[in-house]
């Protein structure tokens, strides 16, 4: 039934809405419900967890610091979820309010109330608080310069707080050691992004789903992971059965492969040799199948060095050091060594030698490694055919096929359809992938393996066509990487190398002409690493949980406890593991506790305001950030420094006098409190976007914190977080970023970037729906792989390039790589038999700072178990519900075996969540990454499992 | 039900009093600050406690207490041989369908899950996306319309995973309180959903 608008309009919308599916509301029950809904406030938001980016709406209750949080729905509104959430999206109504919440800032101090890497932690105002992190990164600076000063950042900021950050650390402290947790999560997509389109962040959106005839997920588990996503496939394979198909790649069975049509179990890091299959399906057997018109328009054909090792420590480092005879090498012991001496050089293995045999490789022969690099060079189609030939069914299933028990006829058969589903003339066809191909020693060549697929096919950048990869984190793509809270990155796509993006970021900041740091390789495991060297003397934790989090995290959190020199800091809602190894603990307001904004895995902007006051003495980072702004000035932080490359950093003092800055004129005044932000007004009682809502950032709150200048905190007087908004925008506006006005986002339910002139964007590159296809390429243009970034090669062939042919451009096209399967550095042997992945389930959010302290989720998932086959168990003597050691060459843990549920591994691999504080799998994992985006390969690495 | 809100209660209770000797009575150590409450050097120490789920079948468990106004129901009973919930079978409707509910003591799938909110997409011959469907409300701002058409007594399907909202209980003892209060709109809805009546109250958000 369908109603007219007059209708709509005439009756309230709780009504016509029951009518339309014939139900009626009884009018006392109406009347109560009113009354009641008097006392809540409702108000929209964006949910707290993945990349998904639902929109949630909050209602609060109660006055001044007695409103709380009493109740949270789906956002009808919001395109994303339409009124649906999650388990955990609904328990965003509990998050804020476990009773540990940090409340007051936290010391190691003795009994005379100084400062004690030993002691115990003791309560400190908010002002000794910064003393102590002043007097700490001054003592950093002189030491060991810039880069001794660190931040391990977040995905999980507000696009304000990363922004503002961002401005300290590298326009402030000149230092790029500021790296997010989403160089765990996004950085091999990004390279992939990158190295294939010139440009970050997807090319399609979620609509996607519902126009698209088949859904493949590559390592994802989308029913746990992304769950809202899952519905909207779910949705769309059911309302079509026979059409729609689903198909579940995994290295275990999972909930994903519940929905789907085939499952795919391969072997751990050979979704490489699969995606090549499928290409080598369509140039050697389906020629017919290659859009030539589109191709030969739009793509050229790239290939890179393939010896760049694994992101593993390198030979010289100073914990590698001195190499000892028993095979030991500095801090790391023999066992460790085994698998790190693979990083500067090893055997070519018997599964990968056939792929490697076009780069001049054969098995048995010893490839030396170089650090990773980003480098690439044109190589011509017949190279790129040729890289293929190898990956025959034969090949690619006999290495690939993950589960023993499974016939290799049935399995083969799989690939077969798997190929066909994507060949098949007409079929539109999303591959979604999330951290299965990113977290990967290979990941940022298997990102942009799935390109290559779908630009042969012309499945690219159209309404339900497309590769597509699904972030993690809540704001990967809107902070971290589009703000650029990265150590090689600026906003808008902007590199810290680049002098000309400096000196853009340096106007928009108002300060001097060479003050930012050029050299960006302090990424996040760089961080990790230059502490344990002793280098780093300052580290802060934002909105992330760096010592849970990441891989071989014993050295991490040995180093955070040995290191006497080293200042650690964490800021957090809650006392989690990062915490407990701090020296310092800063007690953050909570994500409805602050304005904030957040940017989705299909480029859409959402933004909320502060529902409630925040705890105790809780501030928000960006308030934090500011405040340590107001601690240091232009003598102190502008003066020379000397890398430790060598690179010299100027004194811009000189420069900064000639601005009008004088040498005590503070950061918070060149930041922060300039004449731009003054002219966002305080203002409640005019502007209907702050009236009748909190901002303790702006104008203090009634809880009278006493701030870091030993006075009660009265607010900045002026709109900081619409001041770094606008600011922030401004570098992507007219480049391919464009971001509404503040104000637009307060009303509706997010946009799409870039957003232009007043629309957003459905499919980039694309010039039916992206207005920068025509601006970049011509009114005519079908599409324009606009991306600036490596437009301009040398050219080679599949063993290398060949400097005397010249550069040749590529304006407005993107890239297929020839890229070969290459084995991770550690495989099961006979003693580390079995794989060991990690991950995440779906009533849990990363490391269980928040979902563990919900009675609901924690009762629903109390404990990490160890998923794993009933057969390997009973190969090892154990039984379900057993208590296992997990081991690994770095470590191990306590684990409880599981042997059904909802994870369904083949023998001889296991899966164990990382949420759990008491069972730190990070500990057994290995830090090996991606060498190109440093991004940690969590997914696999050899681990021996027995009875305790 | 009642037992667990005493639990939970005296949880809260001491986890304010434990926080309260944190910031009044002078220092903590670092292993009391976390969940883990064990050096995180040490993994020897760690103790891993055995947890049950309910054995109580399916029409013989006590219904859970809405955690809030119209929070998704929590499985009281148990799910063993009920999951996976896979593309051909769905153990979950068998019970739980609003027909067959009453009869067998399961909670009804509530109205709201026989609405699709979302409108279908199509690309037209021009390219455009059109979105069709039963515009039933719109916030203030005039751009985000809120689409429900009914969908005829069959389940929407985007709700076909019901494992994704509502959760089985263990007997695991929460490690933390949680000060968190509901408010219900009446008491009825301590017990049930009428998402289909409210979800729209709110949704203009800038006055």
């Amino acid at each position: 039934m369908s109603l007219s608008r007059r209708d709509f309009l005439k009756s309230t919308a709780a009504a016509s809405a029951a009518a339309a599916v014939g139900i009626s509301i009884p009018d006392d029950m109406q009347a109560a419900a009113t009354a009641t809904q008097d006392k809540w406030r409702w108000d929209k938001a964006a949910c707290r967890f993945c990349g998904t980016g639902c929109g949630i709406m909050l209602a609060t209750k109660g006055k001044g610091l007695n409103r709380k949080i009493v109740a949270v729905k789906g956002d009808p509104a919001a395109p994303v979820n339409r009124g649906l959430n999650c388990i955990k999206g609904y328990f965003n109504a509990k998050i804020m309010y476990g009773a540990d919440r940090l409340t007051t800032p936290l010391l190691r101090m003795n009994a005379n109330g100084e400062f004690d890497k030993y002691g115990k932690f003791a309560p400190v105002s908010w002002k000794r608080a910064f003393d102590e992190m002043e007097k700490h990164i001054r003592y950093a600076l002189k030491k060991n310069g810039p880069e001794a000063v660190g931040v391990f950042a977040s995905g999980q900021y507000t696009i304000m707080e990363g922004y503002a950050a961002q401005k300290v650390m590298k326009a402030g402290f000149r230092s790029n050691a500021f790296d997010p947790n989403a160089r765990h999560c996004m950085a091999s997509a990004v390279v992939g992004f990158y190295q294939t389109f010139g440009i970050d962040e997807p090319s399609g959106c979620y609509d996607d789903i519902e126009l698209t005839d088949t859904i493949i997920a590559w390592g994802s588990n989308m029913a746990e992971m992304h769950p809202i996503l899952w519905s909207r496939c779910t949705d769309r394979k059911l309302s079509d059965p026979n059409h729609v198909k689903v198909v579940s790649i995994q290295t275990y069975i999972n909930r994903t492969c519940d929905l789907a049509d085939d499952t795919i179990i391969f072997r751990p890091q050979t979704d490489m040799l699969l995606w090549n299959y499928v290409a080598r399906e369509i140039v050697y057997n389906h020629p017919e199948a290659i859009d030539w018109d589109f191709v030969k328009k739009h793509i050229i054909f790239a290939a890179g060095p393939v010896n760049i090792g694994y992101g593993m420590r390198r030979k010289g480092e100073p914990s590698l050091t001195p190499a000892r005879s028993d095979g030991s090498s500095g801090r790391y012991d023999a066992k460790e060594m085994q698998t790190i001496s693979k990083e500067m050089s090893k055997k070519v293995g018997s599964r990968e030698a056939p792929a490697l045999a076009p780069y001049g490789y054969n098995e048995g022969e010893v490839m030396k490694n170089s650090a990773g690099t980003l480098k690439h060079w044109h190589i011509s189609f017949e190279e790129y055919k040729k890289s293929l030939e190898p990956y025959t069914l034969d090949y690619v299933a006999k290495v690939s096929k993950g589960d023993p028990d499974e016939p290799l006829d049935a399995y083969k058969a799989k690939l077969k359809r798997l190929a066909a589903l994507y060949i098949e003339k007409g079929r539109k066809v999303v591959s979604f992938w999330t951290m299965g191909m990113n977290q990967h020693t290979r990941g940022s060549w298997v990102n942009t393996l799935s390109y290559n697929v779908h630009f042969l096919l012309n499945k690219q950048a159209k309404p339900g066509n497309g590769a597509y990869s699904l972030t993690g984190q809540p704001s990967a793509c809107g902070t971290a990487r589009e703000v650029g809270t990265f150590c090689h990155r600026l906003p808008a796509d902007m590199m810290v190398k680049v002098k000309k993006h400096r000196v853009i970021a340096e106007k928009r900041w108002h300060i001097p002409e060479n003050t930012l740091n050029p050299i960006g390789n302090q990424h996040i495991m760089k961080i990790h690493r230059d502490i344990e060297d002793r280098f780093i003397k300052f580290a802060w934790v934002n909105v992330c949980n760096a010592y849970q989090d990441s891989a071989s995290a014993k050295h991490w959190l040995k180093a955070a406890r040995e290191v006497k020199d080293l200042f650690l800091v964490t800021s957090d809602g809650y006392p989690g593991i990062s915490a407990m190894v701090s020296d310092l603990v800063l007690p953050s307001a909570m994500i409805y506790e602050k304005w904030g904004a957040y940017g989705n895995a299909e480029r859409r902007s959402q933004h909320w305001r502060q529902q409630v006051l925040p705890v105790g003495n809780a501030m928000s980072d960006t308030w934090q950030w500011v405040e340590l702004s107001k601690r240091f000035t232009v003598d102190d932080l502008w003066g020379p420094y000397t890398l430790r490359n060598g690179t010299k950093l100027a004194d811009v003092r000189g420069a900064a006098q000639a601005m009008g800055y004088k040498g005590d004129t503070t950061m918070y005044e060149i930041l922060f409190a300039n004449d731009r932000a003054k002219t966002y007004k305080a203002d409640r009682v005019n502007d209907p976007i702050q009236r009748g809502y909190d901002d303790s950032e702006v104008f203090g709150d009634e809880r009278n914190v006493v701030g870091s200048d030993g006075k009660v905190f009265k607010g900045y007087g002026f709109f900081i977080h619409k001041y770094l908004w606008e600011e922030y925008a401004d570098f992507g506006r007219g480049h391919g970023h464009d971001l509404a006005p503040f104000d637009v986002y307060q009303r509706v339910r997010g946009l799409r970037w870039p957003v232009v002139n007043g629309k957003e964007t459905l499919w980039r590159f694309n010039g039916e729906y992206d207005p920068y296809v025509k601006h970049f390429a011509g009114p005519n243009a079908d599409f324009a792989f606009y991306g600036p970034i490596a437009k301009n090669l040398f050219q080679g062939n599949l063993r290398g390039m060949n400097k005397s042919l010249g550069k040749k451009g590529l304006k407005n096209k993107a890239k297929i790589f020839a890229r070969p399967y290459m084995d991770p550095p550690e495989m099961p042997d006979a003693e580390y038999d079995t794989w060991l992945c990690t991950g995440r389930v779906l009533e849990h959010w990363h490391s269980g700072t928040m979902t563990m302290r919900v009675p609901e989720l924690f009762r629903a998932v109390p404990e990490a178990l160890c998923y794993m086959n009933p057969k390997s168990a009973q190969e090892k003597g154990l039984k379900r519900g057993d208590l296992a050691w997990i081991e690994s060459r770095r470590g191990k843990v306590k684990v409880r075996v599981e042997t059904r549920g909802r994870n369904r591994p083949p023998r001889g691999l296991v899966f164990v969540p990382w949420f759990d504080e008491k069972i730190l799998i990070n500990k057994v994992c290995l830090d090996a990454t991606c060498p190109m985006s440093k991004q940690t390969d969590y997914k696999k690495c050899a681990v021996k499992i027995y009875k305790i | 039900m009642k037992k667990m809100s005493k639990i939970a209660l005296s949880i809260v209770v001491i986890g304010i009093f434990a926080v309260g000797c944190a910031t009044t009575n002078g220092s903590v150590s670092d292993d009391s600050l976390s969940l883990r409450k064990a050096n995180v050097q040490n993994e020897s120490s760690i103790t891993l406690k055995k947890v049950n789920y309910t054995n109580a079948a399916p029409g013989e468990a006590k219904k859970i207490e809405r955690s809030y106004d119209n929070a998704p129901p929590l499985i009281p009973h148990s799910v063993v041989g009920l999951v996976p919930i896979t593309r051909n079978n769905n153990s979950c409707l068998g019970c739980h369908m609003p027909e067959v509910a009453a009869s067998v003591h399961a909670t009804p799938i509530p109205k709201s899950h026989f609405m699709n909110f979302r409108p279908t997409e199509v690309i037209a011959k021009n390219g455009k996306l059109i979105k069709k469907g039963d515009i039933v409300a719109r916030p203030n701002d005039g751009s985000n319309d809120v689409f429900a058409t009914s969908t005829h007594g069959k389940l929407y399907a985007g709700r076909y995973n019901c494992t994704q909202c509502h959760v089985a209980q263990s007997n695991a003892k929460p490690l933390v309180g949680n000060t968190f209060k509901p408010d219900y709109m009446n008491k009825q809805q301590m017990n049930r959903s009428n998402f289909v009546n409210t979800y729209d109250q709110g949704i203009n958000t800038v006055k």
